[in-house]
């Protein structure tokens, strides 16, 4: 039964996967949200039926936790260089924008914002990778709190 | 007319890409609930699909309205959280309409509604949502970085959240200056964050801008498949769990724990494994989501002791993401993580391998973390579950809790003192006190069953608290009476300390006894009492009416039905009120007694810091009265300390153990001779008016 799930999960995904690239390419647009429906509709049908199964889950989602370190360095650095070059950008751009017949308030008040942004977006890198490596520390064996806490904190 | 062109830069591989890799979200979304589905379901059955608008209307409360998380005393984190909610489900809905109308709308009806006043109001609330976002997260990271509540263990899912929704929120608003830049909207300063950027922006070229842009729309879409993928793997899931746990959380009196059907022919005793859980309380201790304000107001984490209620719940959280093969993005780094972190392998027994003996033994079952939680975790019941099977399966106990037990199986009552001697306190009174035996026989109805209760009947500083009500009721004309000698314990202490077999026993028995006479209402000085009577007496068919004696004293001063002395030296100075846990939070009694100590003439009623709802146990509840407080400091101290800090030299108590703990707690700091306890039947009484031809009444003695 659950495999049948699996297997029309499977199926409707990858048709609403053809619906899409056949809607774009052909420029049919209505069929696009038919393919999305399908899409969603097989990715939550396999994700389900697989979580509901008894099996332990795939020797791919053991690679992907063995390896979430690298990964998670490597796709927070992915994820922030783009938006970070163009912050630089209009970090950058800000110089020349500045006495082109613009507003300057407005002008600054854009080159703060994309200098707060740009801290914000780097410090959330830094933040993130520090955190994602201290996670890198394998799980120690279950020890229960028998050491009080503290003082009283009131 | 203002509009925009949607995916406006991106060719035709961009929605192709967008949508077909939609379905890797949908398939780590599905499968990380579904296993933890799964694990729920190992549980027992339980009925939670009553009442289900009522449940529902709940949930949207609890958390579309924020009901439980914003509070007067969370402000700064309710309003975080407000911020984050409501920046991100509004741009979650924004993103949807943007979708509808390129999906849907356009191609099947040809219709723009993506224009014109729509657009310009809709780029304006998007930009304050995306701020609101961005500011919820940033007074988050402050929280953890600078104010570091001792509440809060911040871990390193907790930062990658937060650094996932900060990038997420940036990268829409860049996106869509470096748009604006190069198109030049007229309209663009509605969206006010986004076009001060723009202009900024307008120093690069046009081609180059539309690079960026270009690849600043990967890197979007990018990064929101990585994190909703990760979605059910950290505590982002809590969007799932907890507002699952709002709607089937349990809706029977709180007072009321559950017992164990059928105890005589049981096979399995309280909560030793997860199968022992029900499916509701496994959901729920998934539904944690690491806020630590259980810990706010609770006794044992507030004393230096090892149980901390949030660790209790993620340490059977962890283990049931082991058990499951669930993968838990809790990584952990906070001070006690390492004992919650999935990872530490399933082939472990619930306690001590999971729990320790001591988290258990120290709880006292004030049920302060379950009123703060919001989302409805109830870790009460699952203590005493636990404690249950120590008890009634490995007979594993405090050693102090021996006589405790024994005493209530020979002698009906947590001293050891003979039935016969239960009713000696009533020698003590100038008038005589009614039996209901008596008033059985002679045929009477009572007007109310005075239930003394243990502490009330043998403890010699709590049998004054049980004079002076008995002296009230006597001035009120009130036809009492009580149990006497037929009185035994109701059950409670062998509840909470996890005999449930005993405590069933004592409270079939006290059913029985009662039953077998005619009173309109039954009123008790003792919290506890109070609390069995009245929620968990139902269970075995003992359905009475039941009062507190603070509620009682309070109606017959508001009828007049007593009068109040105002030349009686009691009923002077500064006043104190102590809320117990079993008369406030577990059963909403908190202006009553206060009524009566405002009516007191020449009593100033200051509250301490932690008051009503928030108020600090004494430490007695569930069996700790019995117990030795061998960890951390001491919380009847700390709670003393508290109301001396008040400037008030009485401190008013309305429950027996409260008053033992308080007696010993006002020794313990060396305060007996500028600070005493005193129950506020005690006041009362010693502020009675005096009728002519009557005696006065006695005062409370000192503090010994």
């Amino acid at each position: 039964m659950r495999c049948n799930a699996t297997i029309l999960s499977i199926g409707a995904a990858v048709i609403g996967i053809a619906v899409v690239v056949v809607s774009e390419v052909a420029g049919i647009s209505w069929a696009r949200i038919i393919g999305i429906g399908l899409i969603s509709l097989g990715g939550i049908g396999v994700g389900i039926a697989s979580g509901l199964g008894d099996e332990r889950p795939g020797r791919w989602l053991g690679r992907l936790r063995d390896a979430r370190v690298a990964l998670g360095v490597a796709l927070t650095i992915v994820m922030v260089v783009p938006v970070a070059a163009a912050l630089v950008g209009a970090v950058v751009g800000f110089f020349s924008a500045v006495g082109s017949g613009l507003n300057p308030a407005v002008v600054s008040g854009g080159g703060l914002i994309a200098l707060l942004m740009l801290a914000a977006a780097v410090g959330s890198v830094w933040i993130s990778v520090r955190a994602i490596r201290r996670a890198a520390s394998p799980a120690t064996a279950a020890a229960p709190s028998e050491v009080p806490a503290g003082e009283e904190r009131g | 007319m203002p509009t925009r062109q949607i995916l406006w830069n991106i060719t035709a591989v961009g929605p192709i890409l967008l949508y077909s890799l939609m379905v890797v979200p949908f398939i780590f979304i599905a499968f990380g609930l579904a296993r933890r589905a799964r694990m729920w379901r190992v549980g027992r059955p339980e009925d939670r699909f009553d009442h289900m608008p009522a449940r529902l209307w709940n949930a949207f409360v609890m958390s579309v309205l924020h009901g439980r998380i914003e509070r007067r005393r969370n402000r700064f984190g309710g309003t975080m959280h407000l911020l984050i909610f409501w920046g991100f489900i509004a741009l979650f809905v924004g993103t949807t309409i943007v979708m509808i109308q390129a999906d849907v709308v356009t191609p099947f009806f040809h219709l723009n509604f993506y224009q014109g006043d729509f657009y310009l109001g809709f780029k304006a609330a998007m930009n304050l949502a995306g701020l609101a976002l961005i500011v919820g997260v940033l007074l988050a990271l402050y929280r953890r970085y600078v104010r570091r509540p001792a509440t809060q263990d911040t871990t390193g899912d907790d930062l990658v959240i937060l650094s996932f929704l900060l990038v997420l929120s940036i990268q829409g608003f860049v996106l869509q200056a470096l748009r604006l830049a190069v198109t030049q909207d007229p309209w663009a300063a509605w969206s006010f964050v986004s076009y001060p950027l723009a202009l900024a922006l307008r120093g690069l070229s046009p081609d180059l801008l539309r690079a960026i842009h270009a690849v600043n729309w990967y890197g979007h879409f990018g990064t929101t498949t990585v994190f909703l993928s990760y979605v059910a793997y950290s505590k982002m899931v809590h969007p799932f769990t907890s507002v699952a746990n709002v709607v089937f959380r349990r809706l029977k009196p709180r007072g009321a724990l559950e017992p164990i059907p059928n105890i005589e022919e049981a096979e399995t005793f309280g909560l030793g494994k997860l199968e022992d859980f029900s499916w509701a309380q496994l959901m729920s201790v998934d539904a944690c989501m690491h806020c630590g304000r259980c810990l706010e107001y609770c006794p044992t984490f507030n004393t230096g002791k090892p149980l901390r209620p949030r660790d209790l719940v993620l340490e059977i959280t962890g283990y049931l993401a082991d058990r499951g093969d669930i993968f838990s993005g809790e990584l952990g780094e906070g001070e006690n993580s390492a004992r919650y972190r999935w990872g530490a392998g399933p082939d472990r027994e619930l306690v001590p391998g999971v729990v320790s003996e001591a988290e258990l033994w120290d709880c006292t079952t004030c049920g302060a973390c379950m009123e703060q939680c919001p989302v409805y975790i109830e870790h009460v019941p699952l203590i005493v579950g636990m404690r249950r099977n120590l008890v009634l399966e490995r007979g594993e106990f405090p050693d102090e809790v021996t006589n405790v037990f024994n005493n209530l199986e020979r002698l009906g009552s947590v001293y050891q003192f003979p039935p016969d001697q239960r009713d000696a306190w009533t020698r003590k009174l100038d008038r005589p006190v009614r039996r209901m035996a008596e008033a059985a026989a002679a045929g009477e109805e009572v007007e109310v069953l005075f239930f003394v209760g243990c502490l009330g009947s043998f403890d010699t500083r709590n049998q004054r608290t049980t004079l002076a009500l008995a002296r009230i009721l006597q001035a009120a004309g009130i036809n009492f009476a009580i149990l006497g000698k037929e009185e035994t314990c109701n059950g409670d202490p062998a509840r909470r300390i996890g005999n449930e077999y005993l405590a069933q026993m004592m409270a079939q028995q006290t059913v029985e006894t009662l039953n077998q006479y005619s009173f309109k209402k039954i009123v008790t000085a003792c919290p506890h009492c109070f609390n069995a009577l009245r929620n968990e007496y139902p269970q075995i068919g003992g359905s009475y009416e039941v009062v507190h004696h603070s509620q009682l004293l309070d109606q017959l001063i508001a009828e007049g039905r007593i009068r109040l002395d105002p030349n009686s030296a009691l009923a002077r100075g500064k006043v104190t009120y102590h809320d117990p846990c079993y008369l406030g939070r577990y059963n909403g009694v908190y202006d009553a007694p206060r009524g009566v100590i405002g009516a007191l003439p020449g009593v100033e009623l200051t509250e301490m810091r932690r008051n009503r709802n928030r108020s600090f146990c004494c430490g007695g509840g569930g069996g700790r009265l019995f117990m030795e407080e061998t960890r951390g400091t001491r919380i009847n101290q700390a709670r003393v300390r508290e109301a001396m800090n008040t400037g008030a030299e009485l401190l008013a108590a309305a429950c027996p153990f409260c008053m033992t703990m308080f007696e010993d707690g006002i020794h313990g700091v060396g305060a007996e001779e500028q600070f005493r306890v005193l129950d506020i039947a005690e006041i009362v009484a010693g502020s009675l008016a005096v009728a002519d031809g009557q005696a006065a009444p006695e005062p409370p003695a000192p503090a010994s």
